[in-house]
């Protein structure tokens, strides 16, 4: 974890809506992980197997799929 | 032509969004407990539980179920997120949020995500597109029902910086750009919905966006 998730320097307000329990944080920690581990080894099959007809990296062709409002 | 005491009277049944928290790491954002008023929270929730046409996507970035506003011009219901008056009191709000003025065009969509659905660390950095704001709306999730938004550093896991919980009718706003990396846990139990609200620039098209206009 990067270190700046802290109840310390959180008025009090914020215990609703920020996160801070360990188990939760190590848990998304975990999951974005193996998310990203999936999207790297998939650009790396794609570098290693260049498709016909585009040059441009795959990283940048599956940003831009995700189109708009993503979140 | 509505007068201004009626406009305002729309926008105060629609929006609260009156206490936000300004936050600056991993990069300037705020978050707000309370968004819409209570009865519109409820409305908007229950309107799209009742089987509003989503639109799977699935890319190897992200998977989830989505829909834009623009294309429900005809529901009555849910109408009133869109009058002009209660956008511009949105533009307004948000402005001061943001510390910098936004655009009065706004496109305004959904997302739904279901177990095993997620959104891996993107940026949205999109050249229309200048803010995000990010309204959840639920029953009530368990802290480790997956799902949380989170804000980062930079573009890999070891830079997780912020994991909001997923209280309902909080939001959540950042500007867009090169770092607001930021992604969605994996959702394990239950059904995550949000309602995002984007602010858009001049080089955001008519082709591109069905956006909905402030007054």
């Amino acid at each position: 974890m990067g270190g700046t998730v802290t109840s310390s320097s959180m008025p009090p307000e914020l215990d609703a809506l920020i996160e801070t329990d360990s188990k939760i944080l190590d848990q998304v920690r975990k999951d974005l992980s193996q998310e990203y581990i999936l999207f790297m080894s998939r650009v790396m099959k794609e570098r290693l197997a260049p498709q016909a007809g585009g040059s441009t990296p795959a990283f940048d062709r599956m940003r831009k799929a995700s189109g708009p409002t993503t979140s | 032509m509505i007068s201004s005491a009626a406009a305002i009277e729309v926008a105060e049944d629609i929006l609260a969004f009156e206490t936000v928290f300004r936050r600056t790491v991993p990069y300037p954002h705020f978050v707000s407990p309370q968004f819409y008023t209570e009865r519109f929270a409820e409305t908007l929730l229950a309107w799209l539980e009742s089987g509003a046409d989503w639109r799977l996507k699935e890319t190897p970035l992200y998977a989830q179920y989505e829909l834009g506003f623009g294309k429900f011009r005809h529901c009555t219901e849910i109408q009133s997120l869109w009058d002009p008056a209660v956008l511009a009191r949105l533009r307004d709000q948000a402005s001061r949020a943001y510390g910098v003025p936004v655009s009065g065009r706004i496109n305004i969509s959904a997302h739904k995500l279901v177990s095993g659905q997620h959104g891996s660390i993107h940026t949205d950095n999109e050249p229309g597109e200048t803010h995000r704001l990010v309204v959840q709306l639920n029953r009530g999730r368990a802290n480790d029902s997956g799902g949380n938004l989170t804000l980062l550093s930079g573009p890999t896991p070891a830079d997780i910086a912020v994991v909001f919980k997923q209280a309902s009718n909080s939001a959540v706003g950042f500007g867009l750009g090169p770092v607001s990396h930021h992604a969605i846990s994996r959702v394990r139990t239950g059904t995550r919905f949000t309602v995002i609200y984007t602010f858009l620039s001049d080089a955001a098209t008519d082709a591109k966006y069905n956006y909905f206009v402030a007054s």
